[in-house]
């Protein structure tokens, strides 16, 4: 209770700028989705260091990950995310604690609706779905089971809207669904961010996943181009990113 | 007379000291025509830019439009048409505005009739082609790499016709078997590009592809009047087949029918291609395909998806980015060495052996290269240098 009220005072903070959501590789707040999209040309290429706690249930020890993300055109993101996998969770003996293999999944976030469109008030509607692809029991491209492969599955539809007062204010307001069986989903998200008047290039996040309630904050180090992203999984657990903005001609 | 052919002349003089081949102009009673090709610049658009920028200065400033043809192997691939700029009352320099297009008219049949300046027949030249490839296919490796360097040996020998002969050499290979191991043949093809009652597009391949194939292929494409719109067909047969030494080609004594057909559509206002094909595949398998690919200056990135007969689906993305050196020209008629147009990779997001596809059919084809002369993706670039 303590840390979602916590979280509900972070999330009187609503940013403008579109950000990486680093467990996931695509824009976003800290886990939970947002729809901001990148401006139209923009890669983003990051790694992350993910606490086990911030992770699905099949990683049971620290991890990391890295992807790319390309915002193919403004209403189109499309992400790669590789999540790596410890020897002896693939059942390896003698790899101590080497990562020897990886999760790859795709993201695709799909703006429906632009903020402001026909009236003002409007806000930006995305749909989106994450590692909508692979299962061991299927051989189709669109198919997640309960079990196997999908361990990031996700589809969400979110919406955003954005304010101004002493600095930029977004609320970002969606619904999550999947069918796991280990980390089921199907219930609101929520999120809130905060980029200070005084300090732009920083972003105060909050945000509830479906899961749980987190806190963090994003900091464009150089310019727009690389920023570094940490959070506190349920408050308590860190996890910390960083990624390269590139915007293409 | 005297003064318009010396400045004809001194525009075809200026081109071909920028190194631009294959240079014809005629003035005709109601334009100027002038025709080249980049071999200068790796990126097509930033070539023709330049080449606009001393055609604006050097021609005269009469009131007749300027209409330029760009060839490829002086085979014509564009036109790019100005309006009448003004009289020469009209500041000198003023910038003309181009439009764009496929389409070839009769100033095409007139001007190629003219002498070329700084022919490019039997243009040589020894380009790299670095590639990296990689797979994540057991778990207790992470990557398994190939990096090889293929070095190619180009000659530009009659019109539209080019011999392109390459080798693979291995530099690095973790984890990729038997051929990859050794210096062997990469593509060898010969080329031959054609036009076709002006608007059709054509090419015929011969020799050995990749993805274990050789034969010969034949490709068509040919803009609509609404030309973001275009049809494509490309057909073939090829054997099934393999360059394992410099000495050895095995040959599984397998032929297969091949095609695609399809339609793409440019959407400018994104520089985005969207393309859907029907095709066969040497593995004899019926496929549906759609690509979406997002062109930029330097790089072309776009995702495919595939749903091929029986059920099975594929899909992923592939993106080729412009090596440097983005400028180099030739030395006289010395052969020229240089980077391949672009590298990059195609990831299936499905397991690898799921990915079919046509093979490409010479070292340097992919997607930046087939869009090299697209006239939307041309324009864009002209008018934001």
């Amino acid at each position: 209770m303590k840390q979602f009220l916590l979280s509900l005072v972070f999330i009187c903070c609503l940013p403008q700028s579109a950000f990486a959501q680093f467990p996931y590789g695509t824009t976003g707040l800290l886990h939970a989705p947002s729809a901001d999209m990148q401006a139209d040309k923009t890669i983003m290429l990051g790694g992350s260091y993910l606490h086990k706690s911030a992770t699905p249930s099949e990683w049971y020890y620290e991890t990391y990950n890295y992807y790319v993300n390309v915002t193919l055109l403004p209403w189109l993101e499309v992400a790669y995310t590789m999540t790596l996998f410890k020897g002896y969770a693939m059942g390896l003996k003698g790899t101590g604690s080497k990562y020897t293999s990886q999760d790859r999944h795709l993201d695709v976030r799909l703006r429906l609706w632009k903020e402001g469109w026909w009236r003002e008030w409007t806000p930006q509607i995305v749909l989106g779905a994450d590692d909508p692809s692979t299962a061991t029991e299927s051989t189709s491209f669109g198919e997640v089971g309960e079990s196997g492969n999908g361990y990031w599955n996700r589809y969400y539809l979110v919406m955003t809207k954005h304010l101004y007062w002493k600095g930029n204010w977004g609320v970002h307001v969606g619904y999550a669904y999947n069918n796991r069986k280990y980390t089921p989903i199907n219930r609101p998200t929520a999120g809130v961010n905060y980029q200070p008047e005084l300090l732009p290039s920083l972003n105060l996040m909050a945000d509830y996943d479906a899961r749980a309630c987190n806190v963090g904050f994003n900091y464009a180090v150089y310019g727009d181009i690389l920023n570094l992203t940490a959070e506190l999984y349920k408050c308590q657990y860190p996890s910390i990113g960083l990624y390269l903005k590139i915007h293409l001609e | 007379m005297q003064a318009q052919q010396q400045s004809n002349d001194y525009t075809a003089e200026a081109l071909a000291l920028q190194g631009f081949t294959n240079i014809r102009h005629l003035e005709t009673e109601k334009e100027h025509i002038v025709t080249f090709e980049n071999t200068v610049y790796s990126i097509q658009a930033v070539g023709i830019q330049k080449a606009l920028e001393t055609i604006s200065k050097t021609q005269p400033q009469d009131g007749k439009p300027c209409k330029v043809i760009v060839t490829y192997m002086d085979i014509p691939q564009l036109t790019l048409t100005s309006h009448a700029v003004g009289t020469k009352n009209d500041a000198i320099g003023k910038v003309r505005e181009w439009s764009t297009s496929n389409h070839i008219d009769e100033a095409w049949d007139l001007v190629k009739k003219t002498r070329k300046t700084n022919s490019g027949f039997l243009d040589v030249d020894l380009i790299v082609y670095p590639q990296l490839s990689y797979k994540n296919a057991i778990i207790n490796q992470i990557y398994q790499a190939l990096f090889e360097l293929n070095p190619a040996l180009e000659v530009t020998l009659w019109k539209g016709a080019k011999f392109i002969g390459q080798v693979a050499i291995p530099i690095y290979n973790d984890g990729y078997p038997g051929c990859y191991k050794n210096i062997r043949w990469g593509k060898v093809t010969l080329e031959q590009n054609f036009r076709l009652w002006r608007h059709v597009q054509g090419k015929v391949n011969a020799g050995i592809f990749d993805n274990n194939c050789f034969g010969g292929l034949l490709s068509l494409s040919a803009p609509l009047s609404d030309e973001r719109f275009s049809l494509f067909a490309e057909a073939g047969v090829v054997g099934i087949g393999y360059s394992d030494k410099l000495s050895k080609f095995y040959y599984n004594g397998e032929t297969c029918l091949v095609f695609s057909t399809g339609m793409d559509f440019y959407w400018p206002r994104y520089n985005a291609q969207f393309k859907i094909r029907g095709e066969r595949y040497p593995s004899e398998e019926y496929c549906l395909q759609g690509e979406m690919i997002h062109h930029f200056k330097f790089a072309s990135i776009g995702l495919f998806g595939q749903t091929v007969a029986g059920g099975e689906t594929a899909g992923g993305f592939k993106f080729i980015v412009a090596l440097p050196p983005y400028k180099n020209k030739r030395h006289k008629k010395w052969p020229r060495i240089d980077t391949s147009l672009g590298t990059g990779i195609t990831y299936n997001a499905r397991h690898q052996s799921l990915y079919h596809r046509l093979p490409y059919r010479h070292a340097g084809d992919n997607i930046l290269y087939t869009n090299r002369f697209n006239p939307f993706f041309i324009k864009t670039y002209i008018e934001n240098p």
